[in-house]
């Protein structure tokens, strides 16, 4: 039999059997070999997110570690040191990472407290609060907290906001991450002959540098000036411009959403305008989908908002790149750059089925308030911290990369919405802000049905909750 | 019934005991356990109140949901068929006699070993569209490939080619229909004048129909069910744009994300009883023109 016969009637265009099969294993094979990881730099085996006990204590508490990474390994090192700290707790630290977009979705912890094995310390936004003591996933720490002396006032004041709801105190906010200080590229601002020295303070000042740097070729956009529909998910980019622009997406104290307030939808639609300016939000291409780390390291983007570990991680592994600090541009009815900052970060809490909530007090109250505390994080992970009397916080202020996290973290007055359905309106605002930077629905109209779903949702939250 | 055969039964159910006392608790105990929840405001902390048809009525008005079932189904009926008639293809052509055909199998078996999560990052390498490798094959040849991923309108299809992609199971069961088929029909065929296409409509397709009853049910009920390579894709948004927003996808954020227990089981029911009823029409219609040999 011949090796090469033709494959008879099939419509193979004449190619042989051998050439046909062999062609589908190269085109297998090509697909895997083509591709592959830009690695971040660092040691991953070195870094464990998880820790046993110390042996011999009188009480074992359990932590859940969300993070993995160096912030994981970090959170392995404050456990240690608080150990060392004292004789009676031991502290295990179990890997529990949480999923989807920022890593919100911590699926391990809810289904642990949901079957009755909850850990003694868990890590949230701070944001969640108002949803998770309906549901009584938290500890009421207010006891505790009065106990020891602290006060409200001793917080940061977003911080406060955040950690407190209903007048009770139900976390402590160990990383106090602003959302955003706004960052530039010196470099690729001189290349573009803009001034490396003169950030914008404006939006508009941020459109006349962006025009600068645009760079668009074949349809794809190699090099840009800034992306604001994507500074982590399109909901934190619409928190973001929307407080730049002098919005508020929620009525204090209530449960009332108000995306529709103009200057949020004033916000959207300059985001979506500057996505068409490219051509389109789906013609942004400036780093390879393999890379690690943000794509501001590419030296492609002239313009982002970064979070701390961001540019720790950017420093580190291209210290070549000069990087300018500033505060986030604003438009009026905003008054002053850093008016659009609002909170991030993570807080610390107790699950109401602990088995060692006294414990669990002590640690979080070592890591979120202590001189010693706050310090171990400061050095071992790098995040702000939320007390504003930690001693620590004078060495991050002249810190040459977190001090502009401080200067917006002193003076920062926002938070996530307040409400018993943050997780819902950031969905809801995450596909439509999407959509209209898409031009699939126009900006007011993305937004009013926004407000029309999570209305309908938090009074929906609110039966459930009584029912509960 | 002789004291053997009662014997017998004993043994034997003793010794399927921990599968059937498995199967009773991990299986039926949730199954039914998330019926009851569908009738109930239960979030994942609360056990709720039964509201009765409460969960399953406020689905009818939901644009998402409604929305996510469509997109579910656009790739069903888009890359079920395809995957059938790639695994297809491939089985008959793994199944010439030509050198180095182990190797062969081996290769095109492989993508369905490797982890799904692993198979969503390495494709989201491929649909880049400006360093992905199909982008700059598309380019070699003159075409500007679009923005795949990143594009609300070329997402789906490109979810499409990942699940065509991961053929190999089906096609080594495919492969294995080939080799059923009797040698010596093909031989009576060829003597009475058929050609290789009337071989394949009249000889092969007839003993294979069983083993693609099986692709196309099983592919329907899996098909339902997609939630891995979006979830990994998407970071669990259904991005861009919601065009990616699966109705498993849906039911994961009303689970984890909006504390919907109670709806988002119902839901489930909803996708279970959808692609119970889509199995049975199947059974009904293509079932009764398969061919289990004999007369």
């Amino acid at each position: 039999m011949s090796r090469t016969r033709r494959w008879g009637a099939v419509p193979s265009g004449g190619i042989s059997r051998r050439a046909a099969l062999g062609a589908g294993a190269v085109a297998l094979a090509g697909l895997g070999a083509g591709c592959t990881v830009v690695p971040s730099g660092r040691d991953a085996v070195a870094m464990q997110p998880n820790k046993e006990p110390a042996a011999g204590r009188r009480t074992e508490i359990e932590v859940y570690n969300n993070f993995g990474a160096d912030v994981g390994s970090g959170i392995v090192q404050c456990a240690a040191a608080f150990e060392a700290a004292q004789d009676d707790i031991g502290v295990r630290v179990t890997f529990a990472p949480a999923v989807g977009a920022g890593d919100t979705v911590p699926q391990k912890l809810l289904t642990a407290i949901a079957g009755g094995q909850a850990p003694d310390v868990a890590f949230c936004d701070a944001a969640v609060t108002p949803a998770w003591t309906r549901l009584q996933i938290m500890t009421d720490l207010t006891p505790y907290f009065e106990r020891d002396g602290l006060r409200l006032e001793d917080f940061y004041a977003p911080c406060a906001a955040s950690m407190a709801y209903e007048d009770r105190v139900w976390s402590l906010q160990w990383d106090a991450d602003p959302n955003f200080p706004f960052f530039w590229n010196k470099g690729l601002f001189e290349e573009c002959g803009l001034d490396p020295e003169k950030p914008p303070a404006t939006i508009e000042e941020i459109d006349a540098c962006a025009k600068e740097i645009d760079r668009v070729e074949r349809g794809r956009a190699t090099r840009i000036g800034i992306i604001p529909w994507d500074q982590y998910g399109a909901a934190n980019s619409m928190l973001t411009w929307g407080y730049a622009f002098g919005g508020e997406f929620w009525q204090e104290g209530t449960n009332l959403v108000t995306p529709d307030d103009e200057p949020v939808v004033a916000a959207l639609e300059w985001m979506a305008a500057s996505a068409a300016r490219v051509g389109g939000a789906d013609a942004v291409s400036i780093a390879p989908p393999s890379l690690t780390s943000h794509p501001f390291s590419t030296g492609n983007l002239g313009m982002s908002c970064l979070v701390s570990a961001n540019l720790l991680e950017i420093r580190q592994l291209h210290p070549e790149l000069e990087i300018g600090a500033t505060l986030l541009p604003y438009q009026a009815p905003a008054t002053a750059p850093g008016q659009g900052a609002w909170l991030g970060g993570w807080s610390a809490f107790v699950p109401r089925s602990a088995s060692q909530p006294d414990a669990a007090w002590e640690f979080i109250k070592w890591l979120a308030v202590s001189d010693e505390g706050t310090r171990t994080q400061w050095e071992n992970i790098g995040f702000p911290v939320g007390y504003a009397k930690a001693a620590v916080n004078e060495t991050i202020r002249s810190d040459e990369n977190a001090g502009i996290y401080h200067r917006n973290l002193v003076d920062m007055k926002n938070t996530r919405p307040l409400i018993t359905v943050n997780s819902f309106y950031s969905q809801q605002l995450e596909e439509k802000v999407q959509r209209a930077i898409y031009g699939q629905v126009a900006p007011d109209a993305a937004m009013q049905e926004v407000k029309a779903l999570t209305t309908r949702e938090a009074e929906r939250f609110d039966r459930v909750g009584e029912m509960g | 019934m002789s004291r053997m055969q009662r014997d017998n039964q004993r043994w034997g159910l003793i010794f399927c005991s921990p599968a059937i006392v498995g199967l009773l608790l991990l299986t039926v105990y949730p199954v039914l356990r998330s019926l009851q929840a569908s009738f109930t405001s239960a979030t994942m902390m609360t056990s709720g109140d039964f509201i009765g048809l409460s969960n399953y009525s406020d689905l009818l008005g939901d644009d998402t949901f409604w929305r996510s079932l469509g997109n579910t189904v656009f790739i069903l009926v888009w890359s079920l068929p395809l995957s059938i008639l790639v695994a297809l293809a491939l089985a008959l052509l793994l199944n010439l006699d030509v050198r180095g055909r182990s190797v062969y199998r081996v290769i095109f078996f492989v993508p369905s070993i490797v982890p799904l999560v692993a198979t969503a990052v390495v494709w989201s390498y491929v649909f880049d569209p400006q360093y992905g490798i199909l982008n700059s094959l598309l380019g070699a040849v003159g075409i500007q490939g679009p923005s795949w991923l990143a594009d609300p309108a070329w997402a789906k299809p490109a979810l499409i080619i990942i699940a065509i992609w991961g053929v190999g199971g089906l096609m080594v069961i495919l492969l294995a229909g080939v080799q059923d088929v009797p040698a010596q029909l093909y031989e009576s065929a060829k003597l009475d004048g058929a050609g290789v296409f009337s071989r394949f409509r009249h000889v092969t397709l007839p003993f294979m129909s069983p083993h693609l009853l099986f692709a196309l049910v099983t592919g329907l009920i899996a098909g339902f069910q997609y939630f891995t390579e979006v979830f990994v894709l998407t970071s669990g948004q259904g991005e861009p744009a919601g065009s990616t927003m699966v109705a498993g996808l849906y039911l994961y954020q009303n689970l984890f994300e909006f504390f919907r227990t109670g709806y988002a089981t119902a839901m489930a029911w909803v996708l279970f009883l959808l692609a119970a009823l889509t199995a049975v029409v199947v059974f009904r219609t293509v079932g009764r023109r398969v061919y289990y040999g004999g007369s």
